[in-house]
């Protein structure tokens, strides 16, 4: 091998270096092909937040208007939870923590759904 | 003569490259990295851009994607956009490399038409599946490419004596 | 010829060739949407070919359920002016007089009464009675006392439920008696639904209406569907996964409705048998190529115990289910052999059909 070829071989192992960098900043921040585990807040069909977990904060309480008033969501580590909701009948909160991908948490009178989404995620949909 | 050889030759590559090239398909890929492949066809496209030049080896390349993909049932479906123009982009700039930069040693030459193929094909791919979420996967195949490349411009290196002994 | 012909129909061929090739294998486009329907979250999921077509498909199925979901709907105060919806409206006249309703109604009813024969009564649409009682759907729950559930059990008999298919016309015998299509609406919304978006083209379709999940085509990927059912006591996991094909899975469980009363749980699922909440199982998978059945038979078998539910189960053609009992026994029918996985490392012991229904 000549000079010119150990030239090649290490500036195409720098492009590659400049490209792995390049995906975590330009590309993947939403996570299209990482594992990156999200929660996604939706109010009457439309996404209003999207929070990637685990959150750096340990506790967080996020403030939500539904349809019928403000819910609480609680974040910790890697879970969420309905922490409150002006619902009559709370099954949203009774649902409790969900944490793994695909699981949500539905608040039907409040018309709130959080669910957690990661481009890995093992049933096209369960079942319940 | 030289006419006569010249044709044995081509035939020979056209034929060899669409061995090497079913044969890679029919292989499953042992890496948990799509696209990845040794490319041993290019060996082929590589010894008729050297002994025959430009021309020779476009033909060669795409004639041995054709024929291929025709064998292994594969003709217009994605696989066969990926390799053609993996095999197209890789040709080409051995090409420019060859001719406009002596500094390169065949081994030399044979990476980057390594890391080509692998460029092209992902272009190809990420107009396909529409998403650039495919990307992901371009630092890993340019590393891969390196020792792929290398591996089948040393078999160019070896076997070129044996073609030019007249 | 020159020479330079023959490049460029080379290059011609080749080009031609390339462009055919993306446009055959252009990735399919994908739409989803959500709406809250039916009282939970529906969403659809559709791929096909043009984005536009996907959209009107989708948001013409919602309207179909959103149809369906109007002509059931029980909780219009019941008076004489704001009762619109077809149930309200048969219920209001319960004793006095018969309804002529719109033909999903009556085939929806037709098909209620049918398994409620099938069953015993464990499936019945005349529970209308039972429900107002313990205040499901409504803001107030309570447990009501013996003596009530006594007499509003007696209103509940699908047998005093009167159709004609004459006129398409409806009679609730006594005074006082209601339907209500809970476990009926949701799966025949869901059928009709997939009607729709079938009829629009479209190449495969997901529809998960709150759990009900109904699947459609093949994925992109070319992989069947994979439907994981959720473990009653653990929400954030499953129990195990289905592969569906063309099929629908309903679910019933005793934890997604419910409210606590003096430390008892009470949830929204009730024996027409008993008047209280059923307890032979935690939940009840039912697999059909028929949404509007699996959602039936899913409500029916909640009730039954195993036994008697794979009975039933096993003399339907391509009806499947799988049981968590009350004592942690995931049970499957035999038909779920090839389709359901159980997920390793669960506190439930498993049985397969088979060994239960030969002895």
């Amino acid at each position: 091998m000549k000079k010119a070829d150990w030239f090649l071989v290490i500036s195409i192992a720098l492009l590659a270096l400049i490209f792995t960098a390049f995906n975590k900043h330009v590309f993947f921040r939403a996570g299209d092909v990482t594992q990156e585990t999200k929660a996604v807040i939706k109010v009457q069909g439309e996404k209003i937040k999207e929070m990637s977990l685990p959150l750096k904060e340990k506790h967080y309480k996020l403030e939500v208007q539904g349809k019928e008033g403000i819910a609480v969501i609680e974040f910790q580590d890697k879970q969420v939870r309905m922490y409150e909701s002006p619902c009559a009948e709370q099954i949203c909160v009774q649902r409790s923590w969900i944490s793994s991908p695909g699981e949500s948490i539905i608040c039907v009178p409040n018309e709130i759904v959080v669910e957690i989404e990661s481009a890995k995620q093992p049933y096209d949909a369960v079942t319940y | 003569m030289y006419k006569t050889r010249k044709l044995i030759e081509i035939a020979m590559f056209v034929t060899l490259g669409t061995v090497l090239h079913v044969m890679e398909a029919t292989v499953p890929n042992p890496l948990p990295l799509p696209g990845a492949k040794l490319g041993l066809a290019n060996i082929v496209t590589l010894l008729a851009l050297i002994r025959y030049g430009f021309k020779t080896s476009i033909a060669v390349a795409l004639m041995r994607v054709l024929f291929g993909s025709l064998l292994s049932g594969t003709f217009l479906s994605p696989s066969f956009m990926l390799s053609l123009s993996g095999a197209f982009v890789s040709t080409g700039i051995m090409n420019i490399l060859y001719y406009f930069v002596p500094a390169f040693s065949v081994i030399g030459i044979s990476i980057i038409g390594a890391a080509a193929h692998n460029m092209g094909q992902l272009m190809a791919a990420s107009l396909l599946v529409q998403t650039k979420g495919i990307f992901y996967y371009l630092p890993f195949l340019l590393i891969f490419s390196l020792p792929a490349g290398f591996s089948t411009g040393l078999i160019t290196k070896l076997l070129l004596p044996y073609l030019q002994r007249e | 010829m020159n020479k330079r012909y023959y490049y460029l129909i080379t290059i011609i061929c080749v080009v031609f060739l390339v462009v055919l090739g993306f446009l055959r294998f252009r990735q399919e486009e994908e739409v989803t949407s959500e709406q809250f329907l039916m009282d939970t979250l529906v969403s659809i999921r559709v791929t096909g070919d043009e984005q536009e077509k996907l959209q009107e498909a989708v948001q013409k199925a919602f309207g179909e359920m959103k149809r369906i979901e109007e002509l059931t709907d029980r909780f219009q105060a019941a008076g004489s002016s704001s009762c619109t919806s077809e149930i309200c409206r048969v219920n209001s006249a319960a004793g006095k007089q018969a309804q002529v309703v719109d033909s999903d109604v009556f085939t929806m009813l037709v098909l209620a009464k049918e398994y409620a024969d099938l069953s015993g009564g464990a499936f019945d649409i005349t529970i209308g009675p039972l429900l107002d009682l313990w205040g499901f759907g409504k803001a107030e729950q309570k447990v009501p006392s013996a003596e009530d559930i006594k007499k509003a059990l007696a209103l509940v008999d699908y047998r005093e439920l009167v159709l004609d298919d004459t006129d398409n016309s409806v009679l609730l015998k006594k005074t006082g008696m209601s339907l209500d299509l809970g476990g009926i609406a949701k799966g025949y919304a869901a059928g009709k639904a997939l009607q729709v978006l079938q009829e629009h083209g479209v190449k495969s379709a997901l529809l998960n209406a709150g759990g009900n999940i109904s699947v459609w085509g093949q994925k992109a990927d070319k992989k069947p569907w994979m439907i994981g059912i959720q473990d009653p006591r653990d929400p954030g996991e499953v129990i195990g996964a289905l592969t569906l094909n063309n099929e629908s899975a309903v679910t019933s469980g005793d934890y997604n409705r419910y409210f606590i009363y003096k430390g008892r749980r009470y949830h929204h699922i009730i024996s027409p048998f008993t008047g209280y909440p059923a307890d032979k199982n935690m939940s009840v998978t039912v697999v059909a190529s028929d949404p509007g059945i699996a959602d039936i038979l899913s409500t029916t078998l909640f009730v039954l115990d195993y036994t008697k539910g794979l009975q039933i189960v096993e003399k339907l053609e391509g009806v499947d289910a799988l049981f968590v009992t009350a004592d942690r026994k995931i049970v499957i029918s035999s038909g779920l052999k090839e389709k359901f996985t159980i997920k390793q490392g669960k506190d439930y012991t498993y049985e397969e059909s088979g060994l239960v229904s030969s002895n």
